[in-house]
């Protein structure tokens, strides 16, 4: 396995008039040819700031201040813009979650899919229009001829969001960066949405980096993922691990907080309390306001990723890794919940999170 | 509970169409267009419930929302609160009526005035309808502030210092002002995230225990929607397609609508097998809603005719193209993309990486499918609509060889007009009434009446559904 990206020590921050924002603080993460890779949290845990610096689009007030970005070994963040430009598009493609807004709407949706092949892969303008129109009758456009002259208001929203996927596969690139891809379609769609980048990214051999706030869609596509958390990684594990056997209390937290269809209960456990002002987190572990195992060593110490067998410190190889205390200095509670999967057909998981604070409160 | 069998809310016959004429020219010419939004909705809520209302974007669900507590002017039927019909109030006795029929909006920022501080903001309605004054006010709105978690000092503050989840709290205390009996949720915690997101959902049904509240629950989620419902309403093109108990529309029997909705949300389980029911295309337009059943032109359990003999989905591959041949003004649009089995990838990779700078071109493609040959043509119809290389049943392939020669010579209303005899589904000329399947819950789909032979999947020789035609 070779990694398509690494990501290394990364750090962006924002200069903003109230304050400065450490949006990513020392985050590290790998991405295998050919593997789909789920970046998971909540709105401000920093996923999006993490998608754009790999794609080199971080602006002023914002600055990557520090760490690498390996693209195929080579690092995106000493390069310059031209260079840059021929990574994206070329080896990098992207997906955004408003499709409609990250195409131009003077031009047909077929122009700036043969656009973008004419200028990446220097194809003749006619053999472009072909290979745009294969390209959308791919992502399951019907009528794809007919619709390459069509505007991208005469198309429906998950038609755009397929549009613009034919347009990150058109220059056969070795990673997809998809940002909330499907979040702000229908269910239904969705769902066909999902399974088409799956279908792709297998028939492509393209490694996908998945960033959602929803664990059902990382649940769905990812081969791995890595949870975020105020800036950080709390998390990083194959999803069947993830999912069954949390190692920090937040992945668990959110997974529990998920309602469930066939869960009788009346009550949903939350987390309570709210994402940490990001101008001034919390000192210790950023989650520790929140946490319902917290202890006064939380508040104290900031812990680091670490393989959550033998505590030590996570490399890039690492596929385990998680941040909490309790898997270096150990915490004298404990982390006191458990998974069940309920009906025993494994159809369902269900987290029990005992001992968790009914806290109601946005405090 | 005075009177347990008179329901909170009575909804009959709702229907909210709008002008969308375009302009001048429209009008000139007489062009009308209608949007149906909501077109006939029946439903009741009762006290102390949550009916839940589920569907995708442009169904009508907001519309709905707004029309029930005439936000938006329905344009027929009726909504009767504790009796009375509130189509019929002046606008001065609607006002009155707000203090028991309150909302709550999708989007907490903006339905919330960024000039007035959170204390007035929950105020407002006390003011409005002169419920408190003074200290009295005042200490109302610290407790209101309190009952829905948010800390009283707060008062002071404007909306845009609060998180998303503590403006929806501010938008419940502000709906809760008034004592209301029927708060209309629309959509209150989809622009939340997953743990701010349960715990709004945790406060409206502690709210709901507290004080009784009956609510009328929008959401496009159906994770959600079972976790707070009493009863569902499934909600497609401006109509309820099955309404009933909470876990009686979670469990079969569903409307293919209900099902596929169901089987579509993402199960946050990696071993979840998920590979159900995916609908094809979005929901029709409003303006001219599919006749018959709306559901027909995207269902997967179409009901074939009854005189065929032709496997139920390859029937249905056949009516999908008699459906799009009748609508289509070009041909190329009944035909796959040719070339479309050439891998893309694999078709870059070999002319790309040979380098140079000079513009090259593929193998030649042609150009229009009716240039193809009679039989290649015939290769791609098949191609586009999943249809075998011959019918199992000698007299559909006969039609369909007629039809797809029609085709191939550019006369596409012919081709439809020897289709659409043996290809026209029952649930493109009748629309289904609701069918009662169980205790209080009903299914608005034809495989659910009389004389529906289950066996066989078509109605019985005869047997003439009862929907109206």
């Amino acid at each position: 396995m070779t990694a398509v990206l690494e990501v290394e020590d990364l750090t962006v921050r924002f200069y903003a008039e109230e304050g400065v924002v450490t949006a990513v603080d020392g985050l590290s993460y790998r991405i295998e040819a050919g593997e789909t890779f789920g970046v998971v949290g909540e709105s401000g845990a920093g996923k999006s700031v993490a998608a754009l610096s790999v794609l080199g689009l971080i602006d002023s007030p914002g600055r990557i201040e520090g760490g690498e970005v390996r693209f195929e070994g080579e690092d995106l963040l000493s390069m310059d813009e031209s260079a840059l430009r021929s990574v994206r598009g070329d080896g990098i493609g992207t997906v955004f979650q408003d499709a409609r807004a990250a195409l131009n709407p003077v031009y047909t949706v077929g122009e700036q899919i043969a656009e973008t092949i004419e200028h990446h892969l220097e194809y003749a303008p006619s053999t472009a229009r072909d290979r745009a129109i294969r390209l959308l009758d791919r992502v399951g456009i019907a009528d794809a001829e007919t619709r390459y002259s069509d505007y991208p208001h005469e198309f429906s929203g998950g038609m755009c969001q397929r549009a613009a996927i034919a347009m990150a596969l058109s220059c056969d690139p070795e990673l997809i960066v998809a940002d909330e891809p499907t979040t702000a379609l229908d269910v239904t769609v969705e769902a066909r949405i999902l399974d088409l980048l799956a279908e792709l990214a297998d028939e492509f051999d393209v490694a996908v980096q998945l960033v959602t706030h929803d664990l059902g869609v990382i649940a769905g596509t990812c081969d791995r993922a890595m949870v975020m958390y105020a800036g950080e990684a709390v998390e990083t594990a194959p999803v069947e691990e993830l999912y069954y056997d949390p190692k920090h209390p937040y992945t668990a937290g959110l997974m529990s907080a998920i309602p469930r269809v066939g869960d009788d209960d009346d009550r949903l456990p939350t987390i309570p309390g709210t994402m940490p002002d990001p101008i001034d987190p919390p000192p210790g572990c950023r989650f520790h306001p929140r946490c319902p195992f917290a202890e006064e060593a939380c508040t104290r110490t900031d812990p680091a990723l670490v393989d959550p067998e033998t505590g030590e410190a996570a490399t890039l190889d690492d596929d385990r890794a998680a941040a909490c205390l309790e898997y270096t200095e150990g915490l004298s509670g404990g982390l006191d919940y458990s998974v069940e999967v309920a009906g025993g057909t494994g159809e369902h998981v269900e987290k029990a999170i005992d001992e968790r604070e009914e806290g109601g409160s946005d405090e | 509970m005075s009177d347990s069998a008179e329901p909170v809310l009575r909804v009959e016959g709702l229907k909210t169409h709008y002008d969308s004429t375009d302009g001048f020219l429209d009008r000139l010419f007489g062009r009308s267009r209608r949007v149906r939004a909501v077109d006939g909705v029946d439903f009741e809520l009762r006290e102390g419930e949550t009916l839940g209302v589920v569907g995708e974007s442009g169904c009508g669900k907001t519309t709905l929302a707004r029309s029930v507590l005439r936000l938006i002017e329905p344009t027929a039927g009726s909504v009767y609160h504790r009796g009375e019909d509130l189509t019929a109030l002046s606008s001065a006795e609607l006002r009155d009526r707000r203090t028991d029929l309150q909302y709550v909006f999708q989007d907490p920022l903006s339905s919330l005035n960024p000039r007035l501080t959170a204390g007035d903001v929950v105020g407002e309605p006390l003011d409005v309808h002169g419920l408190a004054t003074g200290s009295e006010r005042d200490e109302r709105v610290r407790e209101l502030l309190e009952t829905v978690g948010l800390n009283a000092n707060y008062a002071d503050r404007y909306p845009h210092e609060f998180s998303g989840g503590q403006q929806q709290r501010l938008g419940i205390a502000r709906a809760l002002a008034v004592e209301p009996e029927v708060i209309v949720c629309d959509e209150p915690v989809s622009a939340l995230d997953a743990s701010v997101q349960s715990q709004v959902l945790n406060l409206l049904s502690d709210l709901q225990e507290e004080f009784g509240l009956s609510y009328v629950f929008i959401a496009h989620d159906l994770r959600v929607v079972e976790h707070v419902s009493d009863r569902v309403a499934v909600m497609y093109l401006g109509e309820f397609v099955e309404r009933g108990p909470t876990d009686a529309v979670f469990e079969p029997p569903h409307h293919p609508y209900t099902e596929a909705l169901l089987s579509a949300i993402p199960e946050p389980d990696p071993l979840w097998d998920g590979d159900g029911i995916r609908l094809t295309g979005t929901v029709p337009s409003p303006i001219d809603p599919p006749d018959g059943c709306r559901f027909h032109t995207r269902c997967p359990r179409l009901v074939p005719d009854a005189n065929s003999d032709l496997p139920a989905d390859v029937w249905r591959s056949v009516a999908a193209l008699a459906r799009r041949a009748a609508s289509a003004d070009d041909v190329t649009s009944l035909t796959a993309t040719r070339g479309a089995d050439d891998r893309t990838a694999r078709l870059g990779e070999s002319t790309r990486r040979s380098g140079g700078s000079s513009p090259r071109s593929d193998p030649a493609t042609g150009s229009g499918p009716t240039e193809a040959s009679r039989e290649t043509f015939g290769g791609l119809v098949r191609e586009e609509f999943d249809l075998p290389e011959t019918l199992p049943d000698a007299d559909a392939e006969e039609t369909l060889g007629e039809a797809i020669d029609a085709l191939y010579d550019d006369r596409i209303g012919t081709a439809a007009t020897l289709l659409e005899p043996a290809f026209t589904s029952p649930c493109e000329r009748h629309h289904p009434p609701e069918y009662e399947v169980g205790v209080d819950h009903g299914i608005a789909c034809l495989r659910y009446d009389d004389g529906f032979d289950e066996e066989a999947g078509t109605f019985e020789e005869g047997a003439e559904p009862a929907g109206s035609v």
